[in-house]
């Protein structure tokens, strides 16, 4: 695996606003500068390492004749250890003195030594305590050097990484089989391959106090709108949290509508998402040690797209987007509908369907509703074993619980066949959606569309779902509507909404999404076969 | 503070209304009507004290896949036809569905007397389909019910078929309730019934019954239903025999195959109208018995095609001398083409005495496709 | 709001109940020409678009209430004002009530109508009280969702139409016509909410194109409707239906569904638009009266217009009672419509006199 040169860690002051309370900053060191003596520098530190035992703390001397004394500080499991033996100390320890004496007392030796003996990458100078301490625990090698106030921050980090494959939620026939993974730094150079453009921004930020996990903000500069860009970056930077584990959280601490039951990001594992995503003017936000990505902002429509969509022929495309759209109605209704139509409306059923339907019913003790709910229940349950179980148990537990609870309820006169139908039908529906947000957002929708059914049948339902336009409706994405393009009704964008038009026919940029370069395609009007 | 309120109202009133839950009434608590009948009744006997006048009879599917037979059928007579149900709750525990009734029957009795009162009470129901189909019967339509056909679930869905389908075959019209109400209530028209009847525990179609707006005045048999759907042009497809002739001797026998399509022009001197009904028979000659290859013969097939318009129009004009004589009301649904031109002078005048007056000439075209011969 | 917007808020707020019932009123008197009449009447909402317009364009910096203060004086603007959001409040009031009994009639027999009122009315709160902008996008969408219900028009026309129940046109009578005209024009009201809602629009210049697209897209759709329950019914059968046009769609048998009409009215009943688009045209104007912070108030007196609107419906216990109602408070629309505009446009022309003499 190719190591990627990383950027200088952030500077201190960039990224941490003033407003954040003092207490929470850096917390509880003193931001001195160090002193010149090594021991000194020992004192100073010992109070913030001496309880952290994974902290080897390795003497040595530099060169031999006129030997100084150094020590080296790094995290046990962090930094390379062979890179670390072959290329810090072996030339320190060895080599120091093929050319000039270094000079125990010269305040330039760490400057020297950087520029002479070290042959890797990136290396800091830092002087103050609190920096010290922070790269340390950030995972740098620290080489404290006998009369310097300097210390050289080394970054040789490395360690197991997952290999690259293919993310199981978002899994397409075409296109890349690529997926991010939890290391920030190849995740960043898996969106530059694929996007080379110069004007390729990349701002890194730092968010928890504790955790110090490193996000970073990717955008094309003169495409995403400069808005957009900087009410992300504020919203990011105002985090203020003792940390974060994973994307997921810095999603819920950025979006409009914390009470919403809708995911108002999209995320995405997969590289060449976010590289289309990022054309169309978002900004694309990587945490680090979480392959789920957040692409910002995001619109409803985008929840039913998924990278295949566009690489498949547009008909094969298109069908497969309305397939969605409806599968996504049928989830959340399916339910509530029959609810309706046995309890309220019998009269929309045509009559020799009516009939048979009726006959099951009658086998079965419960109201509908409690019929339809019992069923629900175990479907859920199914789902969520299948989820938590190894790979093959866990389809397993699927099949069997579907196949053979659903026989015994019927046996037992617990569920009529029709019931058994509907229950699984509309489990099957969320099974189709492209994106794992919408599709648990449509596992609990169900619910309330069931309740409102059974209070009010038809009209029920469909003051519910007015209830949830509305909703849908009223909400924004980082200020972006997130209903555009269908409503507001943005006709242009709508040939990439319900269906996947051609590609040559799109030549801007979506409106719904503000950006700056409106322009996708330019040249000759390309319409037809050519 | 305030949207905390408002909250704690909502979620009060949502559940106040969500508890309520009035209107579910579970599908299996439900006794789902399939076919109905109305009849006067011929019992008598009174209801709180009233002289009784209708009786209804439904037929139900059993819902109850554990029990024998496969329909119930229940009767039960009241004052006023909705209020015969009251009788309904002393024989059956269940919520009568009316909603999925197919077809509706009228006794014989209750046609001479008037539909009118019935149909109110259809027609009132909000959640009643017009569009389902209406039919007589001779005699009492309720000992109708009694009949199973063999080959079908119950005898509800073989009539529904059988009314519904008709006019796939047969020159006959498919009424329904809408088209009884439009009818019957709108001057210068006047509704027609099918006619059902039980014969040999087999129910079939045995004529169409003449209506003076609800009221039955005169019924034809199958050889006259013919022309009576052509010139109300009652949309069919239907097989045509026919008989050619040289001399007085037989030449041909065959059939033809056809669908209908009625014209209508109105023209007036004075007080004089004449009607000029052209009935266009198009299709495809199915069979002939005579062994000719007519695409040779090639005046065949225009005889053939002068043959069956021939017989036709007589049959229709044979049927307008009836109609003129006998029932003296319009029935073949023309008078409302003398209406569009002077609606606001024959408004109130045009359902007394007005079809008897007019001249009405009907012609027959005929279009054969093709020569019937083997490709 | 864009002036796009307005056109389906204008739309959604003229199209209500009385689209299933119109062609009944029409026929009454007209009979055969009631579609004429639909047409005819249609000239009144188009006079008051007209009038408000003129009257809009002539304070283009100010709002509604702004506007009336400035012509009338403080306590003048202020009791205009209150007249007006209480005329709203009654017409939300009788629309609730009618989609009650519309819904209570056809689909929930037993639930007693102070539950179907109350249903509206929370579903309308909620709506309502998520701001102007996202009611005209409700509106903008419920358009699109409920515009395949139209074409289900087709069928019947195929099927059940018989074109001589049409004529002779003009036959009637002109007098006929214009009295149908009339009792159509009122069933068309409501008009007069553009008095607040011209206010919200950014470009002013584009109100008058989008307000005459959507009085088109109401009256068009409203004149086909009617000629087609003619065609089905005639003009005599069609005084015998309550809502003819729900009667026209269970008088034949679909296709695959045969019960269109419950379908129908199932998509209709989330169609009770002038409740939520009047209801918050009457909370904005009474929270800028007020002048009060927008969104806490606007929320809080949406509330009371609304349960006074609930209160206000509950008043007519039979449908009876509310058809002599709503004939009553449907003559109101004429006056606040054309009396608004036409009062406004007489303050601002002496005034304007007044600071030329001065």
């Amino acid at each position: 695996m190719r190591k990627i040169p990383r950027k200088p860690a952030t500077p201190p002051s960039a990224p941490e606003p003033a407003e954040k309370p003092k207490n929470l900053q850096n917390i509880n060191i003193p931001d001195i500068t160090l002193p010149e003596s090594l021991t000194g520098k020992q004192t100073l530190l010992k109070p913030h390492i001496e309880r952290s035992q994974d902290i080897i703390n390795r003497p040595f001397f530099i060169g031999t004749q006129q030997p100084v004394e150094a020590y080296a500080l790094y995290v046990n499991g962090v930094i390379d250890t062979d890179t670390f033996n072959a290329s810090i100390l072996r030339p320190l320890m060895i080599y120091a003195e093929d050319g000039e004496d270094p000079r125990s007392q010269d305040p330039e030796l760490p400057e020297y030594i950087a520029r002479t003996l070290l042959t890797v990458g990136q290396i800091r100078k830092i002087d103050r305590l609190a920096d010290l301490v922070r790269d340390i625990y950030d995972g740098m090698l620290i080489i404290m050097l006998e009369g310097s106030s300097q210390a050289l921050s080394i970054d040789i980090q490395k360690g197991p990484l997952r290999a690259i494959e293919e993310p199981p939620a978002e899994r397409g026939l075409r296109g890349s089989r690529e997926g991010f993974i939890e290391n920030l730094d190849i995740n960043i150079s898996m969106v530059r391959r694929r996007l080379r453009d110069p004007k390729l921004v990349v701002k890194k930020t730092v968010v928890g106090q504790r955790t110090r996990t490193q996000v970073a903000m990717i955008y094309i500069e003169d495409i995403a709108d400069p808005n957009i860009v900087q009410e992300i970056e504020t919203r990011v930077n105002a985090v203020n949290v003792d940390g974060i584990a994973a994307s997921g959280m810095l999603e819920q601490f950025i979006q409009d509508r914390p009470w919403s039951i809708f995911y108002q990001h999209r995320l995405t594992e997969k590289p060449d998402k976010a590289v289309m995503q990022i054309l169309e003017g978002r900004v694309l936000i990587i945490v680090d040690g979480t392959p789920t990505t957040i692409t910002s902002p995001s619109l409803f429509v985008e929840f039913f797209q998924a990278p295949g969509d566009y690489y498949e022929r547009t008909w094969i495309g298109s069908f497969i987007r309305l397939l969605r759209y409806m599968a996504f109605f049928l989830a959340i209704s399916t339910s509530a509908l029959y609810i309706a139509v046995v309890n309220f409306q019998p009269e929309l059923i045509p009559a020799e369907l009516l009939v048979p339907i009726a006959r099951f019913r009658n086998q079965v003790p419960f109201p509908v509703v409690f019929e339809i709910l019992i069923l629900e229940v175990m479907m859920q349950l199914v789902i969520e074993a299948g989820h938590h179980l190894p790979g093959n148990v866990g389809q397993t537990v699927g099949v069997v619980g579907g196949i053979i609870m659903g026989q015994a309820a019927i046996t037992a006169r617990f569920a009529s066949p029709a019931a058994i139908i509907v229950a699984s039908f509309s489990a099957m529906c969320t099974f189709v959606l492209p994106s794992p947000g919408i599709a648990l957002v449509s596992r609990i929708l169900r619910l309330p569309m069931i309740l409102a059914a059974a209070a009010f049948g038809a009209v029920g339902f469909a003051l519910m779902w007015l209830i949830l336009l509305t909703h849908l409706i009223s909400m924004t994405s980082i200020g972006v509507p997130f209903m555009g393009p269908l409503s507001p009704t943005r006709y242009s964008d709508l040939k990439d909404s319900f269906i996947r038009s051609f590609l040559t026919t799109m030549k801007k940029r979506p409106v719904s999404i503000p950006s700056q370069d409106k322009v996708r395609q330019a040249g000759q009007e390309v319409t037809g076969d050519r | 503070m305030f949207r905390r309120i408002l909250l704690t109202i909502i979620i009060l009133s949502s559940i106040a209304l969500g508890s309520g839950c009035w209107d579910a009434r579970d599908i299996a608590d439900r006794s789902v009507v399939i076919l109905a009948a109305v009849d006067l009744s011929q019992e008598g006997g009174t209801q709180f004290g009233k002289p009784v006048r209708y009786e209804g009879t439904i037929l139900l599917p059993n819902l109850n896949p554990d029990t024998e037979e496969k329909v119930r059928i229940e009767k039960v007579s009241g004052v006023s036809i909705s209020g015969s149900r009251d009788q309904r709750a002393y024989i059956n525990p269940e919520i009568i569905m009316t909603r999925m009734i197919q077809v509706y029957l009228f006794g014989e009795s209750l046609c001479i007397s008037g539909i009118a009162p019935v149909m109110d009470s259809l027609l009132r129901n909000p959640v009643l389909s017009n569009s389902l189909h209406l039919a007589m019967t001779e005699g009492q339509s309720g000992d109708l019910l009694t009949a199973e056909p063999s080959d079908f679930p119950d005898l509800g869905l073989y009539v529904t078929d059988l009314l519904q389908k008709v006019n796939n075959k047969s020159f006959f019209p498919v009424v329904t309730l809408h088209d009884f109400a439009i009818h019957s209530t709108s001057p210068g028209r006047n509704p027609v019934l099918p006619i059902l009847k039980e014969d040999a525990g087999e129910v079939r179609i045995s004529g169409m019954g003449i209506f003076r707006k609800d009221r039955l005045i005169g019924r034809v048999g199958l050889d006259e239903s013919r022309p009576l759907a052509l010139l109300r042009g009652a949309q069919s497809m239907a097989y045509i025999p026919f008989i050619m002739t040289r001399d007085g001797e037989e030449t041909d026998r065959g059939t033809v195959f056809v669908g209908n399509h009625r014209k209508v022009r109105v023209e007036r001197q004075g007080n004089q109208f004449t009607f000029n009904i052209t009935i266009i028979l198009k299709g495809e000659l199915i069979e002939h018995e005579r062994s000719d290859v007519l695409t040779r013969d090639r005046q065949s097939l225009p005889k053939i095609e002068e043959q069956i318009a021939a017989d036709i129009e007589s049959e229709c004009q044979s049927f307008i001398e009836r109609m003129q004589g006998e029932f003296k009301v319009d029935c073949i649904d023309i008078s409302k083409y003398a209406l569009a031109k002077w609606r606001s002078e024959l408004e109130n005048t045009i359902d007394e005495g007005f079809i008897e007056k007019v001249n009405i000439n009907v012609d027959v075209k005929v279009h054969i496709r093709n020569t019937g011969d083997l490709l | 709001m864009t002036s796009k917007q307005l056109g389906f808020l204008i739309m959604g707020t003229l199209v209500g109940v009385n689209f299933l019932t119109i062609p009944r009123t029409a026929s009454e008197a007209a009979g055969q020409d009631a579609w004429i009449a639909v047409l005819v009447g249609a000239l009144l909402p188009l006079l008051v678009l007209v009038l408000i317009e003129r009257l809009g364009r002539r304070f283009p910096e100010m709002d509604f209430i702004q506007m009336s203060q400035y012509l009338f004086g403080k306590i003048g603007g202020s009791v205009l004002v209150i007249i007006l959001s209480l005329h709203m409040i009654i017409v939300v009031a009788r629309e609730i009530a009618r989609f009650a009994f519309l819904e209570s009639i056809f689909l929930l027999p037993l639930t007693p109508i102070w539950a179907i009122s109350l249903l509206i009315l929370l579903v309308s709160l909620y709506v309502a009280g998520q701001g102007a902008q996202v009611v005209a996008r409700i509106n903008e969408l419920l358009f699109y969702l409920l515009l395949p219900a139209f074409f289900l028009i087709v069928y019947p026309l195929i099927t059940a139409a018989d074109h001589t129940y049409l004529l002779p046109v003009g036959g009637s009578g002109i007098l006929s016509i214009a009295r149908s005209s009339f009792d159509v024009s009122l069933y068309y009201g409501r008009m007069e909410f553009l008095m607040v809602a011209y206010f919200m629009v950014t470009h002013k210049d584009e109100v008058l194109k989008a307000g005459l697209i959507a009085w088109g897209a109401v009256t068009v759709p409203y004149m086909l409707f009617t000629a087609a329950c003619l065609m089905v019914f005639g003009p005599e059968n069609l005084q015998e239906q309550i809502t003819p046009v729900l009667a026209m769609f269970t008088s034949v048998s679909y296709p695959l569904l045969e019960r269109m009409d419950m379908l129908f009215l199932v998509a209709w009943s989330v169609a009770f638009r002038p409740v939520f688009n009047l209801l918050c045209m009457s909370g904005y104007s009474l929270t800028r009266l007020l002048n009060l912070q927008e969104r806490r108030h606007y929320l809080m007196l949406l509330t009371v217009a609304g349960t006074a609107a609930y209160l206000f419906s509950l008043i007519p216990t039979s449908i009876v009672e509310l058809i002599i109602y709503s004939g009553w408070q449907g003559y109101t629309h004429p006056v606040v419509g054309l009396g608004y505009p036409l009062l406004y446009l007489l303050a601002a022309k002496m005034r304007e006199g007044r600071t030329q003499n001065v």
